[in-house]
């Protein structure tokens, strides 16, 4: 079995059995997933339901030809991944984003906006804060006002200072 | 209807579309200029822009981006040696040798010109086939308008990387989630999963800003290294070296029109978009060249090609989209979604429908093109400071925008939060090789697709039989049967011939 793997695409087969997993018993049970509307003479699923036994079958021929087909190659072959060349900075970068959204909920976009752009130009070597910060709290400042008086949009104040 | 024609290309003329326009474009050459980020995302960030201003500023905006953009990319090509996007790479054949010559403004010139010349090129043809086209597609009924988006996903086929099947299940998936919320025909509320929030539906923006924007920061992040001091690249003090000259242009002009014309041809059919555009002219304008062996050490006509060829696909690439409602790749999706934010859906009734705005977006397109040319050329020594900005201040603020355009048009966390989970996806999507470009086209087509499915339904009284008892959805499913086919042909043929170099 480990041989069969080996030649063939064993990243598809693996993709393909989690899409079977997922969009089969929602397949199945997508009827509990609607509520209320009007009689019809077509029903709110058979559509969704249509598209939905689509991505059944193809995954199920994602399994069947990463089974059978070699590995694609890649752009990435045959030199280094360009993503793998720093894979922590790339979770870090998710964190930041996490704790924008976290940041933004709770002090709002002045504060936690230039706290993300600092990290962000840390974890991308940039170094120089004492020209950094005050660009950015200004950037910041500067984009609120944008956003308010212009577009007539009230980027979040937080709710410790709503 | 003339009447309507005139004072739409006449409406452009106003403060707010040329504000607009002018805004687009210097955008679009900002975020091309850039190495790293390109003229895609930033139609991704500023579309949520379009909707606090009327489509005719909002959409020529866009437009002017999308042009802007690609001829920003060539100047990273030509400057830095590092194309943005592969259909920039010939231009860094040609353009940077001429860079290493101290000739780096003579090189943006010629690039700067052939790529308005093959806009202007491709405009017409958009402005005097498209609207005679929409008369042979205005008859369509729901069974048509049905057959017809059959017929477009096809175009997944061509942009889905190296599986046809991974695409297909991509734009599965898109159409998929454009059904969660309120089903239009029966107002059943469908896969909402006790959120309030799911309710209204996916909102395209954060996805598309998700899918197109942050993947690529993700992906820079990741590969960072310690960047290099380099050289500060400057323009030659030499007059000559900066000019592109009258008899350069003579000599250049032939090369011009068949490489506006391959890009027009490629730009019309869904799918192929600007990369095998500029390969084609470029390989024409080395066959048929008066200097071939200056190839590859900084010939113009060399850079004139592919140039011309990229930007010509881009007013024809909206062909397909306005006459038929078929978006060519993702851009067009994202320019379709712009035009649906309004209200207004793209396909062969829009020109009897919307006259005003459509030759008011056409009036823009050739404006574009005007201003495209002058803010270009002020500019070449910002573009060459922009190209060489470092990429910490360039993410940081990127990362900033994109929050704040997912944040604009609901004014709600939740967006931030579809914001991040689409990155997340795309992100790996682009590591698996999945397309999001087409994950995008089939939430942007699955429900004008579901709407025409659901009325074919109710005038059949449920019988599958209408689309296939009427000429016009035969005649495009079985366009679409071949276009399968075609794509499933070529493809192996591409394998066969990848395997046999390979051996």
């Amino acid at each position: 079995m480990k041989q069969f793997f080996k030649k063939g695409n064993s990243t598809d087969v693996i993709i393909g059995v989690i899409l079977f997993m997922i969009s089969f018993p929602f397949l199945l049970n997508m009827h509990h997933f609607v509520s209320g509307g009007m009689h019809s003479a077509v029903s709110p699923l058979s559509f969704p339901r249509f598209v939905m036994v689509l991505v059944v079958i193809l995954s199920v021929v994602l399994v069947i030809t990463g089974l059978f087909s070699k590995p694609v190659p890649t752009a990435t072959d045959g030199k280094k991944d360009a993503t793998a060349a720093n894979p922590v900075n790339s979770l870090i970068y998710l964190g930041l984003l996490f704790l924008y959204l976290i940041l933004l909920h709770f002090v709002g976009f002045m504060i936690a906006t230039p706290i993300i752009m600092v990290g962000v130009a840390y974890i991308l070597n940039g170094r120089n804060f004492k020209v950094l910060i005050p660009g950015f709290i200004a950037f910041s400042v500067g984009l609120y006002f944008v956003a308010l008086k212009l577009m007539k949009i009230m980027l979040p104040l937080g709710i410790f200072f709503e | 209807m003339v009447g309507e024609i005139l004072s739409g290309l006449a409406s452009i003329l106003s403060p707010g579309p040329l504000l607009g326009i002018s805004v687009g474009v210097l955008t679009g050459l900002i975020f091309g200029a850039i190495p790293g980020i390109s003229g895609i995302m930033a139609i991704a960030i500023l579309l949520p822009m379009t909707f606090y201003v009327s489509p005719l500023i909002g959409i020529p905006m866009l437009l002017g981006i999308y042009k802007a953009g690609i001829f920003g990319g060539s100047i990273s090509a030509i400057l830095l040696n590092t194309p943005g996007a592969p259909p920039a790479v010939c231009t860094a054949m040609e353009g940077f040798p001429l860079t290493q010559k101290g000739k780096a403004g003579k090189a943006l010139n010629t690039a700067l010109s052939a790529s308005v010349f093959g806009d202007v090129f491709s405009n017409l043809l958009l402005i005097f086939v498209a609207a005679p086209l929409s008369i042979i597609t205005l008859k369509a009924g729901p069974a048509e308008r049905f057959s017809i988006i059959v017929l477009a996903l096809t175009v997944v086929g061509s942009i889905s990387g190296p599986s046809i099947i991974k695409g297909i299940i991509c734009a599965g998936v898109g159409i998929w989630l454009s059904t969660i919320g309120i089903s239009e025909t029966t107002g059943a509320t469908r896969f909402v999963f006790g959120s309030s929030e799911l309710i209204g539906g996916i909102s395209l923006i954060p996805m598309v800003i998700g899918l197109l924007c942050l993947p690529e920061v993700l992906r820079q992040v990741g590969s960072v290294v310690r960047e290099k001091a380099t050289e500060k690249l400057k323009l030659s003090t030499n007059k000559d070296d900066n000019r592109f000259t009258w008899a350069e242009f003579k000599y250049c002009l032939s090369t011009l029109i068949k490489s506006s014309f391959i890009g027009s041809f490629l730009g019309a059919l869904p799918g192929l978009g600007a990369s095998p555009a500029a390969f084609m002219s470029y390989s024409e304008a080395q066959r048929s060249s008066k200097k071939p062996e200056e190839f590859g050490k900084g010939a113009l006509d060399g850079l004139a090609a592919p140039e011309a060829a990229n930007n010509a696909t881009t007013g024809a690439a909206m062909i397909p989209m306005l006459t038929l409602g078929i978006p060519g790749d993702d851009v067009t999706a994202i320019l379709m979604g712009a035009f649906m934010i309004q209200g207004i859906t793209p396909g062969p009734t829009i020109f009897y429908e919307h006259t005003h705005l459509i030759y008011g977006i056409f009036g823009g397109l050739l404006m574009c093109d005007l201003l495209l040319f002058i803010i270009a050329k002020m500019g070449f020594n910002l573009w060459i400071k922009l190209s060489q900005l470092p990429k910490h201040l360039i993410f940081s603020c990127v990362t900033v925008f994109c929050f704040v355009g997912a944040y604009s048009i609901n004014q709600s966390l939740f967006d931030i939060f579809t914001l991040i989970f689409f990155a997340i996806v795309g992100f790996l999507m682009n590591k698996y090789q999945f397309s999001a470009g087409a994950f995008i086209i089939g939430f942007i087509l699955g429900p004008i697709w579901e709407r025409a499915f659901d009325q074919a339904m109710v005038i059949s009284n449920g019988s599958f039989s209408i689309f296939f008892t009427r000429p016009i959805p035969v005649v495009f499913l079985l366009l679409a049967l071949v276009s399968i086919v075609s794509i499933a042909r070529t493809r192996m043929k591409q394998k066969k011939d990848a395997q046999a170099a390979a051996a």
